[in-house]
C-alpha cells in the first residue's frame, strides 16, 4: 500500500485510491482511511482539503441527449445492418455475365453514388465563374459552360460525374491525383467516386461541400441569398470557405449531413430531415432501380427523370425490349452502360450528351 | 434472431461482455441499450453534431459485433467503449479535415461547477466562482482528464488508454491544471477552515 505520510493536497489529487474513496466511499475505502487518519492525526486537514476539492467538482449535465426512442431506433438500425449484410453480396446485377464485365462491376461496387444539385443566385453569370476560379489560366483546369437547353454529363478523370444544368458553369482540375477540386456556378448534380484519401470538394460562392463517398444535392433559391444541400447517400460536410487568417475550426461554420437530410444556409445553417426519402437514397434506390421484365424505354425514362438528363436513343428499335436489371449501386454512366449491354446496344458520352445506338450486325 | 422478450438476468458488465463475445445477440442488444446514451453524452463533449455522433456510436457497435471473436475479455467495458467512440470520432473527422491534426485542437465541451455546500458566504462565493472560471478555461485535454477522473470516475490508467497518451502525460497535464488554481483553492480552503474550526 502506498505510503501517504508525506502526501500534500495535490498528491492526493493524483491518487486513484484516494479519489475513489471520495467519489464512491465504499466500505473498504472508509475502513482504510479512517484507520489511516487515526494513525496520522496531523494529516487530517490535508486529507480534508483534498477531499473537499474532489467532492466539490461537479459537471453541468448536457442539454442534448438521446431519447429512448432514438436509442431504440439505433438498436433497430444496427440489427438491420447486421441482418442485411450477407444479402448485399447476393445482389445480381444483370443476367448477362461476361467475365470482363464482372471485373469492371466489382471495381464499381466500391463507388458510392453522390449527387449534388447546385443552384446559385443568378446574378453570378458565366463571366463571374472565371473570376472566382483561382488557378493558372488554361492548362490545369477544364472549364465548361452549358449554353444548351439540356443538361450536360461531365465525366471527370477519377470517374466522378456531374450533370451540369443549362446556364451553369463548372471548372475542375484535369488531374485529380493530388486534390479533387471543383468550382461551380449554377446548378449541378454530382456522383462522386469514393476515395477517402482525396476528399472531393465542390466550391460555390463562399461555401464548400466536402464529400468522401456519398450523394447529395445543393440548391439555392433564386433571388435569395440562400444555399441548400440535400443528401441522398453517405455523409457530406458543408462549411463556409475559411479565410486564411481564420485558423479556428469551430463547429458553427460547418454541418455534417446524412442521407435524406438537408441544410439551408441563410446567414446561418439550418438542418432538417426530409419527410419523404429521396429516390437516390440507398433504400429507395434499391426498389426504384431494380427492374424485372421492364421495357427499355421505361428504364431510360426513369434515369432521365431521376438524374434530370436526356438520353438519346432509337425508341422504335430499342424501346420495347424488356430486361431485368439491378442498377441501384451504379453511377449514372454505368447504369447506362449496363442497360446498353443488356440490349446489345452501344453508348457514347459525347460533349455532355448521352447517346445510345443499336449495334449493327 | 432470438425473440426480444427473452429476459437476460445478467447485469454484470464483464459477464455481459463475455456472452456478447460468444455471439449472444441478447447480451449484445443489452450492451447497446445500456451504453448508447452514455457514449453519446461523452462523444457530444468532443463533437457537437448529433447525427454525426449517432453514426459514430452505431459504427462502434457494428464493428464490435463484427470483431467479437477477436475481442478480449475486459472488466472495464465502459472505458473500452469510451476509447472506441473517441477514436471513431477523430478518425471520421480527420477524413473531412485532412491536414488538420484534429485531436490536437479539439474542443472538449464541459461546464464545471463548484458544489454549493462549501459556499457559505460572499467571500467563498467569489472564490468558488473564480475557481469555476479557471476550471472552465483549461485547455481541452486538461478539461477532459478532469472530467473523466472526477465526473466519470475513470482511473488514471484507463484515462491514459482512452486518450491514447502515457500515464505520465495524464499526470503532467493534471499537474498543469492544478497549478492554475492552486492559489485560489488554498485561499478557499483557508476561508472554509477558519469558519469551521
Amino acid at each position: 500500500m502506498t505510503n501517504y505520510t508525506n502526501y500534500e493536497v495535490e498528491d492526493f489529487l493524483h491518487d486513484d485510491f484516494f479519489i475513489n474513496w471520495v467519489l464512491k466511499g465504499a466500505d473498504e475505502h472508509n475502513a482504510f482511511w479512517n484507520d489511516w487518519l487515526l494513525n496520522n492525526p496531523d494529516k487530517k486537514s490535508v486529507v480534508e482539503n483534498a477531499r473537499r476539492i474532489v467532492s466539490s467538482i461537479t459537471v453541468q449535465p448536457l442539454d442534448t441527449t438521446l431519447s429512448d426512442t432514438e436509442v431504440d431506433e439505433l438498436v433497430g438500425y444496427i440489427k438491420n445492418q447486421l441482418q442485411h449484410k450477407p444479402q448485399n453480396d447476393n445482389v445480381v446485377a444483370l443476367k448477362f455475365n461476361f467475365s470482363k464485365y464482372l471485373k469492371v462491376a466489382a471495381i464499381l461496387l466500391a463507388f458510392i453514388l453522390v449527387g449534388v444539385l447546385f443552384v446559385k443566385t443568378r446574378q453570378a453569370g458565366g463571366p463571374q465563374l472565371q473570376q472566382q476560379l483561382p488557378g493558372k489560366p488554361g492548362s490545369e483546369y477544364f472549364s465548361i459552360i452549358n449554353t444548351s437547353t439540356d443538361s450536360k454529363l461531365i465525366r471527370m478523370s477519377d470517374g466522378s460525374l456531374a450533370v451540369l444544368k443549362p446556364g451553369s458553369g463548372i471548372k475542375y482540375l484535369k488531374s485529380f491525383t493530388k486534390a479533387r477540386e471543383v468550382f461551380l456556378d449554377g446548378e449541378a448534380f454530382f456522383e462522386v467516386h469514393k476515395n477517402p484519401a482525396i476528399p472531393f470538394q465542390v466550391h460555390s460562392s463562399n461555401m464548400v461541400v466536402r464529400v468522401l463517398g456519398t450523394s447529395f444535392t445543393v440548391k439555392s433559391q433564386k433571388d435569395k441569398q440562400e444555399f441548400k444541400v440535400i443528401v441522398n447517400t453517405g455523409k457530406v460536410l458543408v462549411y463556409k470557405a475559411k479565410k486564411a487568417t481564420d485558423s479556428s475550426s469551430d463547429n458553427q461554420n460547418s454541418v455534417t449531413l446524412i442521407p435524406n437530410q438537408q441544410v439551408t444556409y441563410q446567414l446561418k445553417f439550418k438542418k432538417e430531415t426530409l419527410p419523404v426519402p429521396l429516390i437516390l437514397s440507398k433504400e429507395i434506390a434499391q426498389k426504384e432501380f431494380t427492374f424485372d421484365n421492364t421495357p427499355f424505354s421505361v428504364i431510360v425514362e426513369k434515369i432521365n427523370r431521376v438524374y434530370g438528363v436526356h438520353i438519346e436513343y432509337d425508341k422504335a428499335l430499342l424501346g420495347n425490349i424488356s430486361l431485368n436489371a439491378s442498377l441501384s449501386d451504379r453511377p449514372l454512366d454505368e447504369k447506362v452502360k449496363l442497360i446498353c449491354k443488356a440490349v446489345n446496344a452501344s453508348c457514347e458520352f459525347i460533349d455532355g450528351r448521352i447517346v445510345i445506338s443499336a449495334q449493327n450486325k | 434472431m432470438i425473440p426480444e422478450q427473452r429476459f437476460l438476468a445478467v447485469t454484470d458488465d464483464s459477464e455481459l461482455w463475455d456472452m456478447f463475445r460468444a455471439g449472444d445477440e441478447i447480451a449484445y442488444t443489452q450492451l447497446i441499450k445500456k451504453y448508447s446514451k452514455i457514449l453519446f453524452h461523452y462523444g457530444f463533449r468532443i463533437c457537437q453534431d448529433k447525427d454525426f455522433l449517432k453514426d459514430c456510436v452505431q459504427d462502434v457497435f457494428l464493428e464490435l459485433w463484427n470483431r467479437r471473436l477477436k475481442i478480449s475479455p475486459t472488466q472495464a467495458v465502459k472505458w473500452y467503449l469510451f476509447k472506441a467512440v473517441r477514436l471513431r470520432i477523430f478518425r471520421e473527422q480527420s477524413k473531412w479535415n485532412r491536414g488538420e491534426a484534429l485531436d490536437e485542437n479539439y474542443e472538449f465541451l464541459v461546464e464545471f461547477n463548484i458544489e454549493s455546500k462549501m459556499i457559505t458566504d460572499l467571500e467563498s462565493v467569489e472564490l468558488s466562482h473564480k475557481i469555476k472560471q479557471i476550471l472552465n478555461a483549461l485547455p481541452p485535454r486538461q478539461r477532459e482528464i478532469m472530467y473523466l477522473r472526477f465526473y466519470e470516475g475513470v482511473d488514471f490508467d484507463s484515462i491514459a488508454q482512452i486518450m491514447e497518451i502515457s500515464k505520465q502525460s495524464v499526470h503532467n497535464l493534471l499537474q498543469k491544471a492544478y497549478k492554475n488554481f492552486r492559489s485560489e483553492w488554498l485561499i478557499a480552503l483557508l476561508v472554509f477552515w477558519s469558519k469551521n474550526l
